[in-house]
């Protein structure tokens, strides 16, 4: 079941590079995600034609536009549907899903949910901003409770999110959080949900620098703490994971909060026991047996 | 009435397996080489409520329910009731001695023969659960038309074979029971008669069915659905083919998840569909859009009933087709085909895989919950020189051979090479942004004019296609009236032909079996000729007749519309006819 990773040499992340200029505002936390994507990418030794990088809309959307692996970018808040039928469909593949916060725990929750319970072979990316960039600076559900923009004029009512508590809950392997601003760490964390067997939540700070005038690289570098640093901490411990993942306060914890061994929605399909369902020839399917039953 | 064809109505509570025993019995005659046609009414509901199931049976080849019954199996009161007045004079009611309720001077005042028979006493003697009253009406019914109880023996054999020789033998005796009883106490009471044919036996299956082999035909092996009657039973036929067949069958957690994933599917080289009704075609309809704009083929399978909105969830219609011809933002090929029988079901479903990877669009396949529900003695499909035509897929060999790969390579006829993943060298992004030969964003005014002409080319393409079979047409050239209709009406309109020619009446009948792109030029062409012309749909506002105005400038003048979630019936149309004719 896992990905083709036969290698011809050393990976680098500049093969991971598209030819096409980038869109995004200078200084946005997108580029430090697409950086660390790159090199985990060459750590994690994956072929560009066995990778597929799968989107959304948003300014999270891009990022196959800027990888040179095989990409879909689809529509608004679909990710988890499109990526789960390819991964199904050809389990050789690494297919690895970015989303935003409104992208993914707004108009895509509902997919999130179910490919938690899943267990689907998945890297989840989600660019978290706490603010919808693309349509120019509304709130998201991952905004804090108050926060003022253009569609909550006097502060948003609703309570964020909590994506990782969620992801916990609902059953996902890999739990994590990463800050961009702490390349390395997230390069390494990044490299481990590609490398795990299971669906991988990773949640990336990543500060819009035109619209969200509060969550600034600033801001987080004061909050941010990481959990493999914090002593005792466990990532195997269900319930540890999830009172740190409720924990509240100013700090902001990052790092793996959850890991488990569990077998993957692939595992249990009887269809791709055998070989990836793409390999299968369809040239002359014999339906007499059909016609019989009918008769 | 001919002797040979007759109908069977059984009604009952739901859950009392008036469906199971129905099919039975249908395939009983079908094996004896007869025609069957089963209409199951399920009114919206599970258990406990009154639902009925009726069996038409015919040495000739049947296309419609006749609306009329000859044998009424009352396995409740309540189906007495509501169904009597539906019976021919001289009609046989089966109904339980034991049931109090039902009226037996009644039926005989009605002109009707009551059939007594003490179902549930019997199934007490036998020793059986009393839900197996509907296999000694099964009995009973076979012994009233004098038919030979040997089919049903053989069926229920096959059935319960895995069960055991026990399970078996007690399911033949019930049903024998019921024959006997019949043949001792009724002797002569029906003048009923089916006649094993020399006919070569057919299939008997429903539309949801013969879609299903269709697609496992064109070697689909993904389906992603969210239940919604009446589409639903093609997930149950093509779920537990999973092993046999290497089809993934995923119900996901709605229906814009199982677009998104059949799209996924398509663009991973696997051919895929997803199927719905109306409802849940309202919430596939943005990605549908999408497999427009990023090209990727996609196969839905659409089955109709009465909206708006929730509307009548087990009833019939024809409301959605200019639903369909528009849905999604914006402007992007397609094509809508809608199967009048259980063969194009088939047929059109194989077909509808190869042209949408072909032409790398999406393709609507547009039925209705009659043809898609009722279960029709069809003739065997003949596969022989059905072919998978995978378009523009490149290999692995044809990509090396090629230059730098363009996704959206600007060509002749609009179509551009697809490669998927895994294929080195045809790396790409497949994007539902308006975007270049690469798939990056365009938004220059030339480059998106560029690239819409290339996708229209698409379309021109299709029109050009000599392999579709845009319409079928049905009699002789120099009718006084021309019918033109679409979808599961073609069955009771032959049939009312039939009844017209016998009459001595001069029809023919167009069926535009695709709807998008327009079949124009064949459309116009059979209308120029046509004298007197009528359009028979199920609905309201004539959508099929507004879109011939609109794309041939013919309006045709009489029409025969139906909006009441019942599917047209022979006898309705004959009568419409004869008022136009006159």
């Amino acid at each position: 079941m896992r990905e083709d990773k036969s290698t011809s040499g050393e990976k680098t992340p500049q093969e991971f590079k598209s030819k096409f200029n980038n869109t995004w505002c200078p200084g946005c936390g997108d580029y430090g995600i697409l950086n660390a994507v790159k090199s985990a990418f060459a750590a994690a030794g994956l072929n560009r034609e066995n990778t597929v990088a799968v989107s959304g809309i948003g300014c999270s959307g891009k990022m196959p536009q800027y990888l040179s692996t095989y990409g879909f970018e689809g529509i608004h808040g679909r990710v988890l549907p499109v990526a789960t039928a390819i991964k199904l469909c050809n389990h050789k593949l690494k297919v690895v899903g970015f989303a935003g916060d409104g992208d993914g725990y707004g108009i895509g929750m509902c997919h999130f949910m179910h490919a938690l319970r899943r267990n689907i072979e998945i890297t989840y990316v989600v660019h978290d901003n706490q603010i919808y960039g693309l349509t120019t600076g509304q709130t998201s559900p991952t905004s804090e409770k108050g926060f003022v923009t253009k569609s909550t004029p006097y502060g948003a009512i609703e309570e964020p999110v909590n994506p990782i508590a969620l992801a916990i809950a609902g059953g996902a392997t890999f739990v994590a959080r990463c800050f961009v601003g702490e390349f390395a760490h997230f390069k390494t964390i990044l490299t481990e949900a590609l490398n795990h067997r299971g669906f991988a939540l990773v949640d990336v700070f990543q500060p819009c620098v035109t619209w969200n005038y509060k969550n600034t690289y600033e801001w987080f570098s004061k909050r941010v703490y990481k959990l493999e640093e914090t002593p005792g901490y466990n990532p195997g411990d269900k319930s540890l994971a999830y009172n740190k993942a409720t924990e509240g306060g100013e700090k902001l914890a990052i790092g793996i909060f959850y890991r488990a061994e569990k077998p993957t929605y692939g595992d249990s399909v009887a269809a791709i026991k055998e070989k990836p369902l793409v390999e299968r020839d369809i040239s002359n399917v014999d339906i007499s047996p059909l016609i019989k039953e009918a008769l | 009435m001919e002797k040979n064809d007759f109908t069977v109505k059984i009604g009952g509570e739901a859950g009392q397996g008036i469906n199971a025993s129905a099919l039975i019995l249908a395939k009983s005659f079908s094996r004896g080489g007869l025609n069957a046609f089963v209409t199951a009414e399920n009114p919206n509901t599970i258990k406990g409520l009154h639902n009925w199931c009726s069996i038409r049976v015919s040495g000739e080849e049947l296309t419609s329910q006749s609306g009329k019954t000859d044998i009424l199996v009352a396995l409740n009161e309540q189906t007495a009731a509501l169904h009597v007045n539906e019976l021919q004079a001289g009609g046989l009611v089966i109904f339980d001695a034991g049931d109090k309720m039902v009226d037996a001077g009644k039926i005989s005042a009605a002109g009707l023969k009551p059939v007594p028979v003490p179902l549930e006493k019997m199934a007490a003697d036998l020793g059986v659960e009393k839900i197996m009253k509907n296999s000694i009406a099964m009995g009973a019914v076979t012994a009233l038309v004098n038919y030979d109880f040997k089919f049903i023996e053989e069926i229920l054999k096959e059935l319960f074979a895995r069960k055991g020789q026990e399970v078996v033998s007690n399911n033949i005796k019930v049903a024998k029971a019921g024959l006997d009883y019949i043949n001792e106490n009724y002797k002569g009471v029906s003048n009923l008669s089916a006649v094993v044919s020399g006919q070569p036996v057919k299939m008997l299956l429903n539309g949801n069915e013969a879609l299903s082999m269709g697609a496992l035909k064109a070697g689909c092996r993904w389906l992603s659905a969210y239940p919604m009657t009446p589409a639903s039973p093609i997930i149950h036929y093509l779920a537990p083919k999973e092993k046999e067949y290497g089809i993934i069958v995923k119900q996901s957690e709605d229906e814009i998840a199982a677009i998104n994933m059949a799209i996924g599917a398509n663009y991973a080289g696997v051919r895929g569909f997803c199927c719905t009704s109306g409802g849940g075609f309202s919430l596939m309809v943005e990605a549908l859009g999408m497999a427009g704009q990023n090209e990727t083929p996609l196969v839905v399978a659409m089955g109709q009933r009465p909206g708006p909105s929730t509307g009548q969830p087990t009833h019939t219609a024809q409301g959605d087709l200019k639903f369909l011809i528009n849905a999604g933002q914006g402007e992007f090929p397609r094509i809508i085909v809608a199967p009048g029988d259980i063969s194009e079901c088939f047929y059109e479903m194989f077909n509808a895989f190869n042209l949408s990877e072909k032409y790398q669009a999406p393709v609507l396949v547009l039925y209705d919950k009659y043809i898609g529900e009722n279960y029709i003695t069809t003739p065997v499909f003949n596969t022989s020189g059905m072919k998978i035509e995978r378009g523009k897929l490149l290999n692995q060999e044809q990509l090396d051979k090629s230059g730098e790969y363009k996704r959206y390579a600007i060509t002749g006829d609009g179509i551009s090479p697809r490669a998927i993943p895994s294929l080195k060298g045809g790396e790409h992004v497949a994007t539902s942004y308006e975007h270049n030969e690469w798939g990056f964003y365009e938004e220059s005014p030339e480059g998106v004019i560029t690239m819409t002409e290339k996708r229209f080319r698409k379309l021109d393409a299709i029109k050009n296609d000599t392999g579709i079979k845009w319409c079928n047409f049905f009699g002789r050239d120099d009718a006084e009236l021309t019918i033109v209709s679409w979808g599961s009406n073609k069955g009771p309109i032959l049939e009312a032909m039939k009844m017209l020619e016998n009459d001595g009446e001069k029809i023919n009948f167009l069926q535009v079996l695709y709807l998008w792109p327009f079949p124009s030029k064949q459309v116009a062409g059979y209308l120029s000729k046509a004298k007197k012309t009528i359009i028979i749909e199920a609905n309201k506002t004539g959508q099929l007749k507004t879109l011939i105005r609109e794309q041939t400038g013919f309006e045709i003048k009489s029409e025969y519309f139906k909006y009441d979630g019942q599917p047209f019936y022979p006898g309705g149309i004959y009568n419409r006819l004869k008022e136009v004719l006159r």
